[in-house]
């Protein structure tokens, strides 16, 4: 029974984009990048241009790239 | 088609020469009937040893992986790979539960000393690295050693097996392969993530406490583990969760003992990943009640003792994932999550406290690649 539990292999698992989403703490525009060495979640990075408040990392994910 | 008509007419002629009849009929009946077994079991075995191939590639793959990643930078090689080999026949032996009452803190200081010696072996190993790196490495280390326990219990089965000419030994093991295989992924999966210090699946418990612990000061309360003080919604709102970014759950059973025991607390909110079922969407967020934590049983154990002490009750949010999405790289449908749950933790605390009550909120999971 425990065995079957952890769900069955996916065979058509895509292989991930890493991204790394970076959001002003203030005005809170997230801004898609890919991830870069070092990124860390909630990592705070400079300061917003327009508003001189730190941006921070929000999210790291990984997605599926998008078909063209 | 029409073999089977003609045999399924009562009819057993396919022609009306007896010896071609015997040929074509009677005689694969006979040798399959006395060899049909022996020929599966040769067919399983096939399957298995390609499969067994298979793995050992995963496993030796794994093996240079981490190699490459513990020696980056490092004169002393041969030492090192010589350490590590050591390091992929660690063994832990688990306590005597004849006579239960008490095995929990055996458990417990079974597998502290275990974290304990791991950590001063790397630190002896590698004097000069932070603290992220080590984690990361201490990490890989336990990814391959689970891989190298794998392998070896499906070889063992295996040559068994094949030695003692087992069917039913044979067709089990290849039953269970799959299972076991999509175990191995997802420790392949999650060897790459942890070299690179970022997020995983099981990643999001800390990730949503964390983020509502971003600029308050947190405090050590237990190894690898930190709360801070906030305030939601007019209650005193304590925050608990392993110290990130490095690569570790922490102790919040002893956290959470011990701030319940210090705060009395009229609520413990703990937001944890759980297993998904097979249907069942990923990132979905889903509310209970119960201690919400995995692992071994040491810190579930600790905090349902301390929570029945005080009568307190213990809501569980949990995030639904699948077994190799909890331990490679965050999906984004879990780490969109993170506001849903933010949305159920003040309803909660609104619907459920009064103004001025205190409650505790945990979050549960490996905090890598996450900063609180
Ligand atoms: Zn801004």
């Amino acid at each position: 029974m425990s065995l079957p539990i952890m769900g069955a292999p996916d065979k058509k698992a895509k292989k991930l984009t890493v991204y790394t989403i970076e959001e002003c703490v203030k005005c809170k525009k997230p801004v898609k990048r890919e991830f870069k060495d070092g990124d860390l979640v909630h990592k705070i990075l400079d300061k917003c241009k327009d508003c001189n408040e730190n941006i921070m990392i929000s999210l790291i994910y990984g997605e599926a790239p998008k078909k063209n | 088609m029409d073999l089977i008509f003609i045999i399924g007419a009562g009819n057993t002629q396919i022609t009306s020469n007896p010896i071609i009849n015997l040929a074509i009929i009677y005689l694969p009946l006979a040798l399959l009937v006395l060899y049909g077994q022996k020929l599966q079991t040769w067919l399983i075995t096939n399957d298995l040893s390609k499969t067994v191939g298979r793995l050992k590639e995963m496993k030796d793959k794994s093996r240079e992986e981490t190699i490459a990643h513990i020696t980056e930078g490092i004169d002393n090689k041969e030492e090192t790979i010589k350490r590590l080999d050591s390091f992929l026949e660690y063994f832990t032996i688990m306590p005597v539960d004849l006579d239960p009452a008490g095995v929990i803190n055996k458990l417990d200081h079974i597998m502290t000393s275990r974290d304990m010696r791991m950590k001063s072996e790397i630190q002896q190993l590698f004097p000069d690295l932070d603290e992220l790196k080590a984690n990361s490495i201490e990490n890989v280390i336990e990814i391959a050693t689970s891989f190298n326990f794998v392998y070896k219990i499906v070889r063992h089965f295996y040559l068994v097996g094949k030695k003692t000419n087992n069917f039913l030994l044979l067709a089990q093991l290849q039953m269970i392969i799959p299972f076991l295989m999509l175990q191995a992924d997802a420790l392949n999966k999650a060897m790459a993530t942890f070299k690179k210090n970022q997020p995983i699946g099981d990643a999001i418990g800390p990730m949503i406490v964390g983020k509502l612990m971003l600029e308050h000061e947190k405090h050590d309360i237990a190894v690898d583990t930190v709360y801070a003080e906030s305030d939601i919604s007019g209650r005193k709102t304590i925050l608990v969760t392993a110290k990130g970014p490095a690569g570790t759950v922490g102790q919040p059973g002893n956290a959470v003992q011990e701030l319940i025991n210090k705060e009395n607390p009229s609520l413990l909110i703990m937001i944890d990943a759980a297993l998904k079922l097979e249907g069942e969407k990923t990132g979905e967020v889903a509310e209970g009640i119960g201690a919400a934590i995995g692992g071994i049983g040491v810190d579930k154990f600790k905090i349902e003792e301390a929570a029945t002490q005080n009568n307190l009750p213990v809501y569980a949010i949990v995030i639904k994932q699948s077994l190799v999405e909890a331990i490679s790289l965050m999906t984004k449908e879990i780490a969109e999550s993170v506001d849903t749950v933010h949305d159920i933790i003040n309803r909660i605390i609104e619907e459920r406290t009064k103004p001025n009550d205190k409650v505790i909120i945990v979050g549960v999971g490996n905090t890598i690649g996450v900063i609180q």
